[in-house]
Formats: structure tokens, sequence, C-alpha cells
């Protein structure tokens, strides 16, 4: 899969996240679909962590732009 | 018959007049005032609109330096056309000119209470037609940026605004039209009222009225009940800062909002661009704080996430690890159960093999017969004197026969 140019709302990356734990923990993910789902958590994870990344710098410039 | 001449009769008056020898207080409306080095005047007494008395009167210059003292500022307001006066007077009686007034003093208070009489009647009729409220119904931008002013460059009232204005401690910038006018005497009311009528109420966002500081007499034009009708119905706030701090005019009353005085007036304004600055600064504040709060908090979120996935992930592999090596237990248990059992069965069969061997048989006591050197089943005929051979586990016997019994 690798790192697709997938634009996707942070919140439904976070909804695909919950949905991957839930059905792990729920015990309803088969081995074979075991890597595969993992590897896409791993994706939306990284995903999200930039985005909170770029946004959270992107509020600091607000802040010091106003002399604060 | 007995006559005089004209100068006679006049000159007789005359002394009859200056016999009264008394000076009066009178009460009078001024009108056709004339101020040179003398004063010269009409002083009439109205019913309504009609006059019912008149007299010409004057006031010496050396009388009138003494009176000015006296009243200060207030002189050029009181010897106005239209003024009531409470004035002390000789009567005078000139041959050729006829009767004439002399004042020789005048008492300030009776024209202020008559003022304040006036203006108490100007305040029930602007209520009575509703107008008193009328501009408290407008309403002020929350921050004001265009400012028509109505007042004199001149004035010290203007100037005192302009400064407070122009250097507030917080950089805000204004902008101000001056709608010059006289603040005080006769062409006041009706330059002021001219000026109010040329302000459009689309190129500002307030009227500022203004004076500075002055007698009740100087501010009298601000009591004028054209100009405050006027104000009332204007749909453009005005705001005044008229006077010091005693001070209350009629324009104070229908504008919609007085101030104390004209620097009051500015720092008005001035505090609603703080205020609003204020507000929006803390609002912004706020909306930073909580973009904060989120992202800190979606931070942690995610982390749970990595935590709770990957904890379940290894969870679950562990679990199919243990099912798995369960499995291979199972196996192995039964695998060697079947070999344990198998090898019991197979040690059994060759037990029970060892125990059919003959030898065994014997050696529990089992004895052998044999024929003939043959081993003699049911068949065979037994007689009385063969020989038959008894092998047992340890010996072999040699036998005859004695009698068979035949079993059933």
């Amino acid at each position: 899969m690798g790192k697709q140019k997938e634009k996707i709302s942070y919140e439904s990356a976070l909804k695909e996240l919950e949905e991957i734990q839930l059905g792990l923990e729920q015990n309803e993910v088969p081995v074979d679909e075991l890597s595969e789902k993992v590897k896409r958590a791993n994706f939306l994870l990284e995903y999200c962590q930039d985005l909170l990344h770029k946004t959270e710098e992107d509020v600091n410039e607000i802040l010091n732009r106003d002399g604060k | 018959m007995k006559y005089f001449t004209l100068l006679q009769l006049n000159k007789s008056v005359q002394k009859l007049v200056h016999g009264i020898n008394k000076d009066f207080w009178i009460t009078a409306e001024v009108s056709n005032v004339q101020l040179n080095d003398h004063c010269y005047m009409e002083l009439v007494q109205k019913e309504g609109e009609r006059i019912v008395a008149k007299s010409r009167a004057m006031i010496w210059a050396s009388q009138l330096a003494v009176i000015g003292v006296k009243l200060g500022d207030n002189l050029g307001d009181l010897l106005k056309n239209g003024t009531k006066l409470l004035l002390q007077v000789r009567v005078t009686f000139h041959e050729i000119h006829g009767m004439s007034f002399v004042v020789s003093d005048i008492d300030p208070s009776y024209t202020i209470g008559e003022l304040e009489l006036k203006r108490l009647e100007t305040i029930k009729q602007l209520e009575d037609s509703g107008l008193i409220d009328l501009q408290k119904s407008l309403e002020i931008p929350v921050v004001v940026q265009k400012i028509a002013i109505i007042s004199s460059k001149d004035a010290a009232g203007f100037t005192d605004f302009m400064n407070q204005l122009t250097l507030n401690d917080f950089g805000y910038k204004f902008s101000c039209a001056l709608f010059q006018t006289a603040v005080q005497g006769e062409r006041a009311e009706k330059e002021i009222l001219m000026q109010l009528g040329k302000i459009n109420s689309d190129d500002f966002d307030v009227v500022i009225l203004i004076r500075g500081g002055g007698s009740k007499l100087d501010l009298e034009v601000f009591n004028s009940y054209v100009i405050s009708e006027f104000i009332a119905n204007m749909d453009i706030p005005v705001i005044t800062g008229i006077g010091h701090q005693r001070d209350e005019t009629v324009c104070d009353l229908v504008a919609h909002t007085a101030m104390k005085t004209p620097t009051a007036a500015a720092e008005f304004i001035i505090q609603r661009s703080l205020i609003f600055e204020t507000r929006i600064s803390s609002i912004f504040e706020n909306i930073l704080g909580h973009a904060n709060a989120i992202i800190q908090n979606q931070k942690i979120v995610l982390q749970e996430f990595k935590g709770g996935i990957s904890r379940n992930v290894m969870n679950k592999i562990h679990q199919e690890k243990l099912t798995l090596s369960n499995e291979k237990l199972l196996m192995t248990k039964n695998l060697q159960f079947i070999f344990e059992r198998n090898k019991s069965r197979v040690y059994q069969i060759s037990k029970q093999i060892e125990n059919l061997d003959p030898q065994k048989v014997l050696e529990r006591g089992y004895s052998l017969t044999l024929k003939d050197g043959k081993i003699i089943n049911i068949e065979d005929e037994i007689i009385v004197g063969d020989s038959i051979t008894t092998i047992t586990a340890s010996k072999n016997i040699e036998s005859t026969v004695k009698g068979v019994n035949q079993k059933k």
C-alpha cells in the first residue's frame, strides 16, 4: 500500500482507527487480515499525527506573530 | 384764557418728573438695543405678542462700565433683544425727547430666574411632544470612528476635545469634521441650527455638541427649544459635552448621551474603542486557548490509539501462538496416548501368547497324555491294557490303562 496521496479528513481517519481498534478488541480480525489492518492503522496514525503537528505549527505561528 | 408755550408745559412736566427723585426697580423686555459708548434701547412689556407698555431707556457709558464690571461676561447676553431684565431706572423727561429711563443697575438673577422658568417650560413642551426620549432609542455604534462636531474652533472646549481624542494613549484614530458655529451670543441659535441641518447621518457615527465652561447665560443657547427639538428628531445619536460639571442644559436632556465636559465626551468615545478592543483580544485569546487544548487533547487520543492498537495486535498474535502451541500439545498427548495404548495391547497379546506355550501349561500342573507317541484327542479309542505316556513338567510317566469312563 505504501504512503498514498490520500486526502481524508482527520475525523474520518480517527473513525477508521476506532473501527480497527474495536475489531481487534472484539477478536473479529482473522489472522490473514491482521498484518494489513496493522499497516493501515499505522498509516492512519501517522497521517493524523502529521496533520495535528502542522495545525499546531500554524496556531503557534499566529500566536507568536501577535507578539505574545 | 390762560395758555402756555409747549416749552413751558414740558418744563413743568420735567420738574414734576424729576421731583420723583427716586429710582425704581422694574421688569421689562429689552428690544432695539444699540450699544455704542452709551447704550440705547427700548423697554417693552408684552402680554403674549401684544405690547402693553413701552418706554425708551439708556445707560450712560460710565454706568455701563460699572455694570459691566458687576456682570462680567454676562453683560452681552443680558443686553440682548428679547431678554427680560430687572433694572433699576430713574424716570427722566426731556423737553424735546420726551420721557425716557436712565438705567443705573441690572440684577442678573431675575433674568437667570426667568431663564430657568423658560428652561423648565421648554422641557415640559418637549416631554409633552414625546420628543425628550426620542434620541435614547438610537444606538451608538460599538466603535465610533466618524464624528461630526458642532462647536467653535476658537472655543476652549473644542481644543480640549480634539486634544483628548487625537492624543489618546491607545493610538486609536478618529475622523472628525467640524461644523463651525458660534456657541453663545445672538447668532448662536441660528448658526447651530443651520450646522445641525447640514449633517448627513450616512456620513457619521455620532454628532458631538460641545462647548467649554461659562456662565449660565453663556450656555443659554443650549436651552433653546428649536435646537433641542431638532436634536430630538435627528436619526443620528448626539453626544453633548457642554460646560462644566454642574451645568445641565435642555440639549443635554434630549441628546442620546450627555457628558459633563468636552473632555469627558472625548473619553466616552475612546472608552468604547478600548472596551471593544479588549473584548476581541480576549475572544482571540480564548480561541487560541481552545485551539491549543483541542490539539493537545488530540495528541493524547492518537497516542492512546497507537498504544491500544499495538497492544491489541500483540495480544491477538500472542493468543494465536498460544492456540497453536495448545494444539501441538494436545496432538502430542494424543499421539503419546495412542502409542501407550498400542504398546500395552501388544504386551498383553504377547503375554497371552506366552501363557499359551505348552511348557507353561505343563508348569501350571497340567499333563499331556500320549499313545504310541501321539497326543490323544477326543476321537481316539483308548482301551484297557493300552500303554500310554503321561508327560508332566518334570517327568514322563509310562502307564497301562486300567479303566475308561466315558463322560456324557
